[in-house]
């Protein structure tokens, strides 16, 4: 992306005339080097720094994605990061070049972590219109508004039960460090909602101090036993997810640490390349097959979710409803990952905008809307999203990249090597020691708390009492594709 | 997507095959609860000329007699009668003659031409029995335990992408050939790059169900000479995705796997019967054996009388 | 020793189970008579318990059982073992695809030939075969043994990244990242100690073919 990146040499050298000075940041004290800081050159995870004559200048900015560790983490405050206009020469923008470049020299597709990055319709281009006189308001200081929801309650005998439709959604132990998972455990557990193990096993951490696990069985089947399975609260099978659609999860040797190879049980060093679908899990008779078995295994206790990449959303959604599960989550194209083809990122998959509402009809369809929970997926930031995300048709949303901004993500899109900066998406020890668990996990529970208050005024303000009543007549779109994709009448008139 | 099978009495001789593929298909029925249908060969006892025509009805006072001139104007209706269904359509059963078959299919085109007319099937050596429900209900509605032949395939159907309706329901048939027919489990994923070559030869397509096209590509092999063994195994080279079929003719029946067999597929023999399903528990309706052989993918097998 | 006899011909996998794990804890024994090929049957069972199936059984069969010893007196279908770890699930007759899926210990066994994709995504335990296997035997494999005395198909140990796949009769074709090693005595020791104690006595183990893993990372991080 086009950044440009600037040092200030007086203010990198205002104390003692010498490059910052780490001592309130510094991982590993070491007399010896102590007073030469290069913070911006150890912790930029793009090499934009480059050291000349024992100065770090930001020489390769053309590397630049805008995520400001740098910046974040230079004790002088001596970095400044700007975005500049896009340089586009009749669709050949700087950044297609750069990466031909890139591929005519290297002979490799490009891995990334996060999702797609490019403008795709999404909640922001709706708006949620307000009662006035033909409908009253409702008083957000002195009227109540309902968060709870109740998810799940098809068939298993304890469903889902939460204070807030905000779920935290799958990541793996071995994408995240123990330290992050254990920071959403306790995030969701004060915010009163539910977080998910990912494909990577249960951590003993992670259940004990989560109130609420979903255990995801995912096609690697990593850390899956029947023990497994009975220590969750609801059991999700992960079908596909958005950011990979139509491939399996995908987590890089130089992250399967002694650690996280003893729990999936897979070679320290290898990479987890999860199949692209479940081995026994071919066709629709395929799924309701599993669910069955999951039921048997579990005694029929816990809610069985399935969760899907968008593409053929209704066809999937009523397979997996007639299928016989309680819950169906759709992951839009903007959903996050820890690792994957870029290719498949941008150009696969449809925006969850799109992806709810077709769910939300394909199981109206089958008369079993008012039985089966439908959980969005895929680039919720916000109480407006999720408010608008109910409104289309969902009962519940997930987050995970907003959860991780919330623990101190940046958006570097480098999860996959394994040398997150924050702690977060590492398996190394003084990295991790970076990340501030329990602090970070009142920091989860406060964003999930402000975006469900966010939501129930958008709510209130349309004249409803409860979040979930919220309902897509209260929707008018901005933008034609919103419009034509979600069939939100345009705001005015309302044609498309 | 679903179950399906198959069965042959190897004497030739007539069997209580309707019994048998009921059984057989209650067996798959956790497989597709949506519909089922049969194709049942060898019993019909028609004259070389003479066809059977199944048509769904909706109840409504004139619209059968409007039919029945319809085909009368062709033909003359030799014998019929009238079969109850479920919602609000009967089925409508004649027996007619025509001097060749490729009369057949421009009649039926005619037919559902009518208002709330659809013709189910059209055939000389088998009888198609198709719709939606429970295996068990069908058998009984339509008294299939009694109906008795040579060899059969069935089905048990759970809809993926197209309608849950009778006519959706799988056996399919074509009439670019006489009387065959297919059960299919899986999906064709270069369905449109079959379809198009076969549209263009001028095969008329009915549905966007891609059991449909496999049938048209079959009886199309099979009208330029290939045997059905070659015809399954172009097949497996032509179609992409994860498919288990069985094909239904007046001589046998076959069964093709593709190539990374995705889709089950066991076989059973003894030496009165050969029989193929998806899954081995309903192979045990039929067959007293514990030898099962496991259909290998990409592999293909036919057994004719 | 106290045996349980249940009659599974009225009863759905649902009560089978059930009534199985009920009796685990109280039984050293539990024999079902007419399993009639139904699916997902001793799902789950936890207890160290012998189950006996008098006939067949349907798709996965033993499924991510830990401690039982399940002896199936027929044939298996689809996915028999499926992620078990630990225990053991003996199949006198043959079995379909996915034999042993996803195990992470203890010993799938198989008396006669199975269908397709034998032993995909192991990480750990065994697998035993005592006819032929199909297609794709042993994919992804990461970890684990699986042992074959009849032949193996095409694309033998496809993308393997650890473990090892023996063969004694012929080996139609090998998978990306899978190659042949040499076969030494430890492991012939270590194929009679597995074999033996289930009942297959091998004369000659010099001429197991052993098929192991090129690389752990045949993909990425070159």
């Amino acid at each position: 992306m086009p950044y440009r990146v600037e040092r200030n040499p007086d203010l990198c050298k205002k104390n003692f005339g010498r490059p910052g000075c780490c001592w309130y940041l510094c991982d590993d004290r070491d007399e010896k080097i102590c007073g030469r800081c290069f913070s911006c050159l150890n912790n930029c995870p793009h090499g934009v720094y480059e050291l000349i004559q024992g100065d770090p200048y930001p020489l390769n900015q053309e590397k630049c994605v805008g995520c400001r560790i740098c910046l974040e983490m230079c004790p002088n405050r001596a970095i400044e990061v700007n975005a500049i206009p896009e340089d586009a020469r009749q669709g050949w923008g700087f950044q297609d070049i750069v990466e031909i470049v890139r591929q005519s020299q290297t002979a490799s597709y490009k891995l990334r972590s996060t999702g797609a990055l490019r403008r795709i319709p999404d909640f922001d281009d709706l708006v949620v219109i307000p009662a006035q006189v033909s409908r009253p308001p409702i008083d957000k200081y002195r009227e109540p508004c309902g968060t709870d929801v109740v998810l799940g309650d098809r068939f298993a005998e304890n469903p889902l039960k939460i204070d807030t439709p905000i779920m935290i959604g799958a990541m793996s132990f071995g994408a995240l460090s123990k330290e992050a998972k254990m920071a959403l455990a306790i995030g969701s557990s004060l915010a009163g909602t539910v977080t998910n193990t990912g494909e990577g096993g249960m951590l003993p951490e992670e259940r004990e101090l989560a109130d609420k696990l979903i255990a995801q069985y995912a096609s690697g089947r990593f850390g899956v036993s029947a023990d497994y399975l009975k220590k969750g609260d609801a059991i999700e099978i992960k079908i596909g997810q958005g950011a990979k659609s139509g491939m399996g999860g995908h987590l890089l040797g130089e992250k399967v640490t002694a650690e996280v190879s003893r729990i999936r049980n897979i070679p320290e060093g290898s990479d987890a390349l999860s199949p692209a679908r479940h081995m026994d899990i071919v066709g629709p008779e395929d799924l309701s097959m599993k669910i069955s078995q999951l039921r048997e295994i579990t005694d029929w206790k816990v809610p069985i979710m399935v969760k899907f990449a968008s593409g053929k959303v209704a066809s999937d959604v009523k397979i997996a409803a007639k299928g016989g599960a309680d819950i169906i989550v759709v992951d839009g194209m903007q959903g996050g990952t820890g690792a994957g083809p870029e290719v498949i990122m941008e150009h696969s998959g449809i925006p969850s905008v799109a992806s709810i509402v077709e769910a939300d009809m394909a199981l109206k369809e089958i008369g079993l809307r008012d039985q089966v929970s439908l959980v969005a997926a895929g680039g919720v930031r916000s109480g407006a999203d999720l408010a608008k995300a109910i409104a289309l048709g969902a009962d519940a949303v997930y987050i995970a990249t907003a959860a991780l901004i919330s623990i101190g993500c940046r958006v570097c899109q480098m999860c996959y090597t394994g040398t997150c900066r924050k702690g977060i998406a590492t398996q190394d020890l003084s990295l991790r020691h970076r990340l501030d668990y329990k602090e970070m996990g009142k920091n989860v529970a406060n964003y999930i708390k402000t975006m469900t208050d966010e939501a129930c005024m958008l709510v209130q303000q349309a004249g409803n009492t409860h979040i979930t009543k919220l309902e897509k007549e209260n929707l008018r779109s901005l933008t034609l594709e919103a419009s034509a994709l979600t069939g939100v009448p345009m705001a005015g008139v309302g044609r498309i | 997507m679903c179950g399906i099978a198959g069965i042959v009495y190897k004497d030739k001789k007539l069997h209580n095959i309707g019994n048998d593929m009921t059984n057989m298909l209650h067996q798959l029925q956790h497989r597709g609860p949506d519909s089922a249908g049969y194709s049942i060969y060898g019993g019909t006892g028609l004259k070389d000329d003479e066809y059977i025509l199944k048509i769904q009805v909706k109840e409504s006072d004139k619209l059968l007699a409007k039919v029945k001139d319809v085909i009368n104007f062709q033909t003359p209706i030799k014998s019929d009668d009238v079969l109850p269904s479920v919602g609000d359509s009967f089925i409508y059963k004649c027996k007619i003659s025509l001097d060749d078959f490729s009369q057949l299919k421009p009649l039926i085109t005619k037919i559902d031409t009518l208002d709330d007319v659809i013709v189910i099937n059209g055939s000389h050596d088998f009888e198609m029995i198709k719709d939606v429900g429970s295996v068990l209900d069908i058998a009984d509605r339509y008294d299939v335990r009694s109906v008795k032949g040579t060899h059969a395939i069935g089905h048990t159907r759970f809809s993926t992408e197209s309608g849950v309706d009778r006519y959706h329901a799988h056996p399919f048939q074509t009439y670019i050939v006489r009387d065959i027919s297919v059960v299919h489990n899986g999906q064709i994923t270069n369905y449109w790059k079959v379809r198009d070559p076969l549209e263009r030869k001028g095969h008329k397509f009915e549905t966007f169900n891609d059991t449909e096209c496999l049938v048209h590509y079959i009886a199309d092999k099979l009208d330029t000479g290939y045997s059905l063994e070659e015809a399954l195994e172009q097949s497996v080279e032509d179609m992409d995705g994860p498919f288990s079929y069985i094909i239904g003719t007046p001589q046998g029946i076959g069964i093709a796997k593709d190539k990374l067999g995705l889709r089950p597929g066991v076989m059973a023999e003894t030496d009165d019967v050969f029989a193929i399903a998806s899954e081995e528990v309903s192979l045990r309706e039929v067959v007293d054996t514990h030898h099962v052989e496991q259909i290998s993918p990409g592999e293909v097998m036919v057994y004719e009388i | 020793m106290s045996v349980l006899e249940i009659d599974a011909e009225e009863l759905t996998p649902r009560e089978i189970n059930s009534q199985l794990k009920e009796a685990a804890g109280e039984y050293d024994k539990i024999i079902i008579k007419n399993p009639n090929a139904k699916h997902y049957l001793a799902a789950g069972v936890t207890e160290d318990v012998e189950i006996e199936f008098d006939g067949s059984v349907g798709y996965f069969a033993g499924c991510m059982c830990d401690k039982p010893k399940i002896k199936i007196n027929g044939n298996a279908g689809w996915f028999v073992g499926d992620n078990i770890t630990g225990g053991e699930v003996v199949v006198e007759g043959s079995a379909g695809d996915g034999a042993g899926q996803g195990i992470y210990d203890g010993y799938v066994v198989v008396k006669e030939s199975v269908g397709s994709r034998t032993g995909e995504i192991m990480k750990n335990g065994t697998i035993i075969i005592g006819g032929n296997s199909g297609f794709m035997t042993g994919i992804f494999m990461m970890g684990g043994r699986i042992i074959i005395l009849g032949d193996v198909g095409d694309d033998v140990a496809e993308s393997i990244i650890r473990g090892v796949v023996y063969v004694k009769g012929k080996v139609k074709s090998l998978g990306n990242n899978a190659k042949f090693d040499d076969m030494t005595f430890e492991d012939s020791l270590e194929l009679e100690e597995a074999l033996s104690s289930y009942g297959f006595n091998i004369d000659d183990y010099s001429d197991f073919k052993k098929i192991v893993p090129k690389s752990t990372r045949p993909f990425y991080g070159h």
